[in-house]
């Protein structure tokens, strides 16, 4: 019997396991949601040639590039959540990379994001030509033009590393909320400045908008169900009414037995009877037989 | 007279002037020092904001209009069969409070009229209201007050009006972690049931003067998981009937359900329901009339199915059936009884 419930079990768990939906969920992970597209942006998916047009709700992976156009913009998130998102602004070039896209090259353009879920030994990264800025867990802007780069930390903190031409380090940095610094071509990071009221409003703003945005993608709980089987179940919980409905006119119907029970002198033996045991017989001539 | 116009013209132009001058004043302010400028662009994203909220309302609405077969309405020994039409309109409104917070009422009517036997025709009325929150993660707490009136126009015998209060856990865990999405649900409801044309009997059987009230404690529970293209859900169910009718406490019981609720999409248009459920009632100084030395325990036990099919966008044809029996150890409670329905249901 025992060995039946283990086998029970264990084919229970195997089907789960062998569900597509448990092995794209596994996978999932491993992908970014493109979740705003503006203007014109392009997406070549990794090894190959063509530039596909970018749509809300495409899947990408480690290789893919994204390029964004004049007027253009990009968001993409790294969770289901949408804790992790990073959007990129016009005229800018970005490639995922990393087996779990903790890392994007920045060739050209502006990136700005927003990382609140990582593991704890892992870190985020955005790679210039010429500099490094991870964070592991905070919020920031990295901007690469042709001689320079911008990072600006707008929550917790960035770590900021600069390379010379051969690739070595010059110098590791940490930049703290509310302040940017600019790193010249091949040179170490320059002086920190503080960060302007409108940076600071941008960046409230962004994040009123993402959290927003948030709440009216993700349809409400009940809908969450994968299947549309909203009218389904309504009808369901009408059925499940009316079974109630059925129970009220069965009782209404016992009042008239009860008005029978009194009529053939049955008496209540309420107050004698303890809960779960026996009644007494109950007194009187009724013999409590129909 | 002329003077106090006077008087009032130039204050009102005065006023005028001045308001003019001060927005003037603010927007030039706002326009043209840097230290304003995040400020104004954060105004005007609120303001943006408020204008996005206020489409946010959610509605829904639910019809539907059938016509069935009921062949033992009375469920008793007699068995009175008869035919019924039944109408049923549900609207909800949602409407967001924060991020989080939602809050909510709707409307329910649920009529039902048997052409013959009308003692069994009732009409129910709700209103519900009450406010919903995402706790943590995929958790959303449900607080509802449900008013309704029950009437039976052919028998105020059963007619009543009731009020639920009740607390309403319901967990969704990620798809990440798991095949199909599970939930589970927990809650508490107290309901209070005044039958304002029934009178409570008293010890000996007589009708006292006081009007019959029930009070119901209920606990349940829910467990399912959604698939692409199913519902499995299982639920349990325990309430505690106290009612002030004193005669052998005749409507004073506890009841535990187990149920089990299946629906499944055939195709993109066909859906199916199937329902099975395990009903007892103890009760607890209700003796039986064949053995007075045993208290009345029903079982009861349902089974229904439905097909439903969709002709137009929202709207749906469905076939339904419903079987129930009741094994009592009291003769005179045992039935069984099916009802048959096929109505036309809109939902958007």
């Amino acid at each position: 019997m025992a060995r039946a419930k283990y086998l029970i079990f264990g084919l229970i768990v195997g089907i789960s396991f062998l569900n597509p939906d448990f092995v794209s969920a596994q996978s999932s992970s491993r992908e970014a949601e493109v979740i705003l597209v503006k203007g014109e942006v392009k997406v070549q998916k990794a090894c190959k040639a063509e530039w596909l047009d970018s749509k809300a709700g495409m899947r990408l992976s480690e290789g893919d590039t994204v390029k964004t156009g004049k007027a253009s913009m990009l968001e993409i998130a790294f969770d289901l959540e949408r804790k992790n998102v990073v959007r990129l602004y016009e005229n800018t070039t970005a490639i995922l990379r990393g087996r779990w896209l903790r890392e994007i090259g920045l060739p050209q353009g502006r990136v700005r994001f927003l990382i609140r879920r990582l593991r704890s030994d892992s870190s985020f990264e955005v790679r210039t030509p010429t500099a490094v800025a991870g964070v592991r867990g905070s919020g920031g802007e990295v901007e690469s033009e042709e001689k320079r780069d911008e990072i600006k930390a707008f929550e917790d903190e960035i770590f900021v590393q600069s390379f010379d031409e051969q690739g070595n380090l010059i110098q590791e940095i940490t930049i703290t909320e509310g302040w940017e610094t600019v790193i010249e071509r091949f040179q170490a990071p320059g002086e920190l400045m503080e960060l302007t009221d409108a940076d600071r409003s941008d960046w409230d703003s962004w994040k009123e908008d993402l959290s927003e945005r948030r709440e009216m993608e993700r349809p409400p709980v009940e809908e969450e169900k994968g299947p549309d089987i909203g009218g389904a179940e309504s009808v369901s919980e009408t059925t499940q009414q009316q079974s109630e409905y059925k129970d009220q006119v069965f009782e209404t119907q016992e009042d008239s037995r009860v008005e029978d029970r009194a009529a053939s002198g049955e008496t209540s033996g309420r107050g004698d009877v303890t809960e779960g045991g026996t009644p007494p017989p109950p007194s009187g001539d009724g013999c409590g037989c129909p | 007279m002329n003077r106090n116009y006077l008087v009032i013209l130039s204050s009102v132009f005065l006023l005028t002037c001045l308001t003019a001058k001060l927005n003037a004043a603010e927007v030039l302010e706002e326009e043209t020092t840097p230290k304003y400028l995040g400020a104004a662009q954060k105004k005007a994203y609120e303001k943006a904001e408020v204008t996005k909220k206020g489409k946010l309302y959610k509605t829904k609405y639910f019809f539907g209009a059938l016509q069935g077969y009921d062949n033992n309405v009375y469920l008793d020994s007699q068995r009175k069969e008869d035919t019924f039409s039944e109408g049923i309109f549900d609207a909800k409104l949602t409407y967001p409070l924060s991020g989080r917070w939602n809050v909510f009422g709707g409307v329910g009517v649920h009529d039902i009229t048997y052409w013959e036997v009308t003692d069994a025709s009732l009409v129910d009325t709700d209103l519900k209201f009450g406010f919903e929150g995402k706790l943590f993660g995929t958790a959303v707490l449900t607080a509802l007050n449900d008013i309704e009136i029950v009437e039976y126009p052919y028998n105020e015998n059963g007619s009543y009006v009731g009020n639920k209060a009740g607390l309403r856990l319901k967990h969704r865990l990620p798809k990440t972690l798991l095949p199909g999405t599970y939930f589970q649900s927990f809650g508490y409801e107290y309901f209070y049931k005044n039958y304002s044309d029934r009178k409570a009997s008293d010890g000996a059987g007589r009708k006292s003067l006081d009007d019959r009230v029930d009070k119901r404690h209920t606990l349940d529970t829910e467990f399912g998981v959604y698939f692409k293209k199913a519902m499995l859900k299982f639920s349990g169910n325990y309430y505690f009937n106290d009612a002030n009718d004193k005669y052998f406490s005749y409507y004073d019981y506890q009841s535990h359900r187990i149920g089990m609720s299946f629906i499944y999409l055939v195709t993109d248009k066909m859906t199916t329901l199937f329902s099975v459920g395990h009903q007892r009632k103890h009760y607890i100084h209700r003796i039986t009339r064949v053995d007075n030395t045993k208290l009345e325990t029903d079982k009861i036990f349902m089974i229904g199915g439905s097909l439903m099919y969709e002709i137009y966008k929202n709207t749906s044809l469905g076939l339904n059936y419903t079987y129930r029996e009741n094994d009592s150890n009291d003769p005179i409670q045992e039935y069984s009884g099916s009802v048959t329905s096929l109505g036309v249901y809109c939902n958007f």
